[in-house]
């Protein structure tokens, strides 16, 4: 027999085992009923404020949906005059004498959207050793390039032999010296990424320390190099690529993976996609989806937005996913999520 | 006057409710069927086509046409099926999960066909997602090179030479091993 008349039976006899659940029309219909009362409320909010200044229209027809966000443009973190609060206390500081030892940082990682490279981020606890900026941005770095995620879907685009000799602070920027940077990628987009998730990270922490730099120098074990794995310029100053270039399009930034949070809690999404729509979706721990609802950022792409909105759910392990579909063929684009637990 | 029923209506009538409800009649099983010979997996296998219905009721106002419609289904339901597949093997890779086990049949259902079924199923499995995803719109959903070029977003010269290669390399899997 053809190969081609075994797979025609094989791909029957497989399709013919799979039975589909009994109330998938209803569970269609009340899906779209969702959507639409969503859009019935931002349309009518609104027509109603048609007369107002368009950023005030935008952010109070957010307003009049179920969630009552706050939104607003935002920086990435090292950019940010706010940056997004934690659902969790970062650092437990006790009220006796005891001063903390570590302090919550921004740190890079890299992670993949639709195959490409890109950008996300996590807090992380970072050593405060001797309280300088250059402490903690070594600790900073030494956790992004490591990959010492939270999120399995994120990594480093460097190779674990990597290690930090040094971070200096001078007047015009952020020196760092690496060792161990002689194996990392030969594919031009991944190796580029791997130079901003620590440029990112660097300037990030400076950044939220008050002390911006504008660039990054690198050095290799003490000496600079022009290029590095024979594709990235690393030779002077480096600065941060334009964000449309290196940032993933969506981060799902608070909750972090692996958070508790209490009954009542908030979600922030920050993103650039297409007429600042994203969706925020929320599974239970059996995979089914018990909340899906289009969400407005503050800004469209290309420019970067963000929302928050305050979400109840009751205790139990939940997956909150934000992506945005493609305009073109409604397929899911920039899918982050995190799992979480509400106690 | 009462409104004629959606079915006695043309489709270019219908409203995107009907719309989901028509198509949903006539072709929610199969595209589901699709969907888990995508990524075997059932349950994400049909929430992918509910999906796909819901993107449809939001695109009807420009499709109004249950040949477009049924075209933009198999398309969601292509296109989200590689985002799901792509999103589980970046899990995969940072996990460095190990492949689940193929399904071997059951010693009642041992039956030769079985066991070459399972063989060409496991071979499948083991193709780029761009030449499964031509085999299945081939061979299970019997769409035409055109009608797989549209649901891939490909060229038909694409179709063609990932059909070939894929039939090539089952072939060489399926060769008996002497």
């Amino acid at each position: 027999m053809k190969p081609e008349d075994v797979l025609r039976q094989a791909f029957e006899a497989q399709a013919g085992q799979v039975e589909v659940a009994p109330d998938a029309l209803p569970t269609i219909r009340a899906r779209i009923n969702a959507r639409r009362a969503q859009r019935r409320r931002v349309f009518v909010s609104l027509a109603s404020l048609a007369t107002t200044a368009a950023a005030t229209v935008a952010a109070l027809a957010v307003g009049f949906t179920s969630c009552l966000p706050t939104n607003r443009g935002s920086q990435p973190p090292g950019g940010s005059p706010t940056p997004p609060g934690l659902t969790t206390p970062a650092t437990p500081t006790p009220s006796g004498s005891v001063a903390p030892t570590t302090e919550r940082a921004p740190v890079y990682f890299m992670g993949l959207s639709g195959g490409k490279p890109v950008l996300y981020w996590e807090y992380h606890q970072v050593p405060i050793g001797d309280g300088s900026v250059a402490t903690r941005i070594r600790g900073a770095l030494t956790l992004s390039l490591s990959g010492a995620v939270n999120d399995v879907n994120y990594g480093s685009a460097w190779s674990t032999a990597v290690t930090v000799r040094s971070v200096t602070v001078t007047s015009d920027a952020i020196v760092v010296d690496l060792s161990g940077a002689t194996v990392g990628s030969t594919d031009p987009a991944t190796a580029k990424i791997a130079v901003q998730q620590l440029i990112y990270t660097a300037t990030g922490v400076a950044t939220d320390m008050g002390t911006t730099r504008p660039g990054v120098r690198l050095l290799f074990d003490g000496a600079p190099r022009t290029t590095l794995w024979g594709s990235v310029p690393v030779a002077g100053t480096l600065s941060r690529a334009p964000q449309a270039e290196v940032l993933a399009q969506v981060w799902l930034v608070s909750p972090q993976e692996g958070n508790t949070v209490n009954p009542t809690f908030e979600v922030h999404i920050n993103g650039s996609v297409p007429e600042a729509n994203v969706i925020l979706r929320v599974r239970d721990s059996g995979g089914t989806i018990v909340y899906e609802e289009p969400q407005t950022l503050s800004v469209g792409g290309p420019g970067r937005g963000d929302i928050k909105l305050p979400m109840t759910l009751a205790p139990g392990a939940y997956t909150l996913e934000a992506f945005y579909e493609s305009p073109d063929d409604g397929s899911i684009q920039a899918l982050d999520d995190h799992r979480i637990t509400v106690r | 006057m009462a409104r004629e029923p959606a079915s006695d209506r043309t489709a270019s009538t219908w409203t995107a409710d009907e719309a989901v409800t028509q198509l949903f009649g006539a072709h929610y099983r199969t595209l589901v069927r699709l969907a888990v010979l995508l990524l075997r997996d059932n349950g994400a296998a049909e929430e992918i086509t509910q999906d796909a219905f819901v993107a449809l009721h939001g695109h009807w106002s420009r499709l109004r046409d249950p040949d477009k419609g049924l075209a933009y289904l198999r398309q969601t339901v292509v296109n989200r099926s590689r985002s799901a597949l792509r999103h589980r093997g970046v899990v995969d890779r940072f996990l460095r999960r190990q492949a689940p086990p193929t399904t071997a049949p059951s010693a009642e259902a041992g039956a030769l066909a079985a066991v070459a079924h399972a063989e060409v199923l496991a071979a499948v499995r083991e193709l780029p997602a761009r030449q499964r995803e031509a085999l299945v719109l081939r061979y299970y959903a019997d769409l035409s090179e055109v009608q797989i070029a549209e649901a891939m977003g490909i060229s038909q010269g694409a179709v063609k030479s990932h059909t070939s290669r894929a039939i090539a390399a089952l072939r060489r899997t399926m060769e008996p091993t002497r």
